[in-house]
């Protein structure tokens, strides 16, 4: 009784402290808009987090023109990341702590570096600890001196104290110039579509102003080579471009180039997917489903039982039957008179010879 | 008032509990038909019907109260199936898991406790048990990744599919229900042919 006790205890232990310990996000946080409290109200308690070791640069022109696109880069390097190697980069219009996102200061996100919107992104480091993530931005409208920050967040190995890694770049200064009269530049009303459908030609419409011509390059995500991608002026500032489709999570990178005359202006790559095929399941469909599998599950079951009691459960259940209801008339049955072996019985329950007269006294005992 | 999530909580506990109890007790009550050869694990039959009789109880409340759980949960969730997989899923595993369970407590109140004194149908009704149980946890495994992101499945060295599916239209769907129906009564009316031939 007391090895029962001390067993079961020690079952109850073990299955408590198999529970892991509780870390902050350690698969990452997601891709989202997020003020710099996000990875500071967390790690910038000094109880919790450490001085990130990764060597943070920014890489952009130091003059734009307001109100047109440009790529921002952030490099990491040396950077020794927990063994996901999740690095969660921030695009910083300060650091602040709140209402520090560029889109605060007038920057508008056209594409993160994993397609989507966000300033907060996370990105998988090289083995070597080095990562770097680029930004599509259109820059204010009002011209002066703004500033761009870029912030790190990761894990480390080895890490007892469950803490979190936290760098932050220094001041990026840009200056943004009133931009010329007839710059031929994307409209500000242009948003790159996150896919394109999957049914279709795979052409995306794209709005520009003071410009009469564009031309398109196209290379699927890692190769060199680039492609001339075939246009279509629809109206004055609006424009067909035809993108080969792609299939799953492949992605082509494409480069609009805006010409106002013999001026022109290459605009940074972006890139684009094709809509992954569509879930077409519904909820009565669900429904619907769900009972069909439960009976069929119900009948399948009940059915291999039979076949079990068919092949193996007879004996069983002639037993019963006669041990039951039928009682001394069944008992009778069990017992059989064989010609060539009289003054015996075989017994076929228990398969064996029985002498008639032992047989006979056991059932007036009975 | 109390939402619909709070009720879905309240019904899904009590019925993975329930169900945990009856896997637990028809896993034990295996020493019926077969002996352990561990004497120390060795139950009395007293034990073992009382064991029995829980799992059976413990079988009959999970039934009982799975349909519950599955409409609150209906309610509760914040998307449909029409555009998540894993709540499609979840729906599709409650079916299997209900299917089991129905099934296994249809087959103990048929036999009896007799049942475990046969050595084939006790390790079948074992068998449909963990089966169950597997759908079950399943179910409840989906529902830690849509609520928290994370289910005590992500530990083990092999994943169940959960995010993949098959779909089939609404009609086939009511024509498999059909069939199920047809073949279960079909079943049921052979049984009694058989067991007359038996007799």
């Amino acid at each position: 009784m007391k090895n029962k006790i001390i067993i079961t205890l020690l079952i109850i232990v073990t299955l408590l402290f198999s529970s892991t310990s509780i870390v902050a996000n350690p698969g990452g946080n997601g891709d989202d808009s997020r003020d710099f409290t996000c990875g500071g109200s967390c790690h910038g308690d000094p109880s919790l987090s450490v001085e990130s070791d990764g060597i943070i640069s920014i890489d952009v022109k130091e003059f734009i023109y307001s109100g047109t696109t440009t790529e921002i880069v952030v490099n990491i390097e040396q950077v020794s990341t927990s063994k996901d190697r999740i690095v969660g980069i921030f695009l910083l219009g300060s650091i602040n702590g709140n209402n520090d996102q560029p889109s605060d200061y007038g920057w508008e996100i056209i594409q993160d570096d994993n397609g989507g919107t966000s300033n907060y992104i996370e990105k998988r480091a090289s083995l070597n600890g080095s990562v770097y993530a680029s930004w599509i931005i259109r820059s204010p409208t009002n011209s002066g001196t703004y500033n761009l920050f870029a912030s790190i967040q990761h894990g480390i190995e080895p890490n007892p104290r469950s803490l979190a890694a936290l760098g932050v770049s220094e001041r990026h200064e840009i200056e943004i110039l009133p931009i010329p009269e007839n710059y031929p530049s994307l409209s500000e009303s242009w948003i790159i579509p996150d896919n394109r459908e999957r049914e279709g030609d795979g052409a995306i419409t794209v709005l520009t102003v003071n410009t009469d011509k564009i031309e398109v390059d196209w290379r699927l995500v890692g190769e060199s080579n680039n492609n001339v991608a075939e246009i279509q002026e629809l109206g004055i500032g609006e424009w067909r471009v035809f993108l080969p489709k792609t299939i799953g999570d492949a992605k082509i990178e494409f480069q609009i180039t805006t010409f106002n005359g013999n001026f022109s202006v290459e605009q940074p790559w972006m890139e684009i997917g094709t809509e992954s095929e569509r879930f077409e399941g519904s909820a009565i469909g669900a429904r619907l489903q769900a009972l069909s599998y439960a009976i069929i599950i119900f009948g399948f079951v009940i059915s291999i039982q039979n076949w079990l009691v068919t092949i193996d459960f007879s004996d069983y259940f002639s037993k019963v039957k006669r041990k039951g209801n039928s009682g001394q008339k069944n008992e009778s049955q069990r017992m059989i008179v064989h010609e060539k072996y009289p003054g015996w019985l075989w017994d076929s329950v228990e398969e064996k010879w029985v002498p008639e007269i032992v047989e006979s006294e056991n059932r007036s005992d009975d | 008032m109390v939402g619909a999530a709070t009720f879905h909580a309240a019904m899904v506990e009590i019925v993975i509990g329930s169900l945990t109890l009856s896997t637990i007790c028809t896993i034990c009550c295996i020493q019926n038909s077969i002996k352990i050869p561990l004497g120390k694990f060795q139950f009395s039959k007293k034990t073992l019907d009382a064991m029995d009789k829980a799992a059976l109880a413990g079988a009959i409340l999970g039934v009982l109260m799975m349909p519950g759980a599955i409409l609150t949960g209906d309610l509760a969730s914040m998307g449909t199936p029409e555009d998540n997989i894993l709540l499609y899923n979840k729906f599709l595993y409650s079916g299997l898991s209900l299917g089991f369970w129905a099934a296994y407590v249809f087959c103990r109140i048929r036999f009896g406790q007799e049942l475990w004194e046969n050595r084939v149908l006790s390790i079948f009704q074992i068998l449909m048990s963990l089966a169950a149980f597997t759908m079950t946890a399943s179910v409840a495994s989906i529902g830690g990744k849509l609520v928290r992101g994370e289910s005590l499945f992500d530990i083990l060295p092999f994943w169940i599919p959960l995010d993949q599916t098959i779909v089939i239209s609404p009609g086939i769907s009511m024509f498999l229900i059909l069939i199920g129906f047809v073949s279960i009564i079909s079943t049921l009316r052979s049984r009694k042919v058989s067991l007359l031939n038996i007799d």
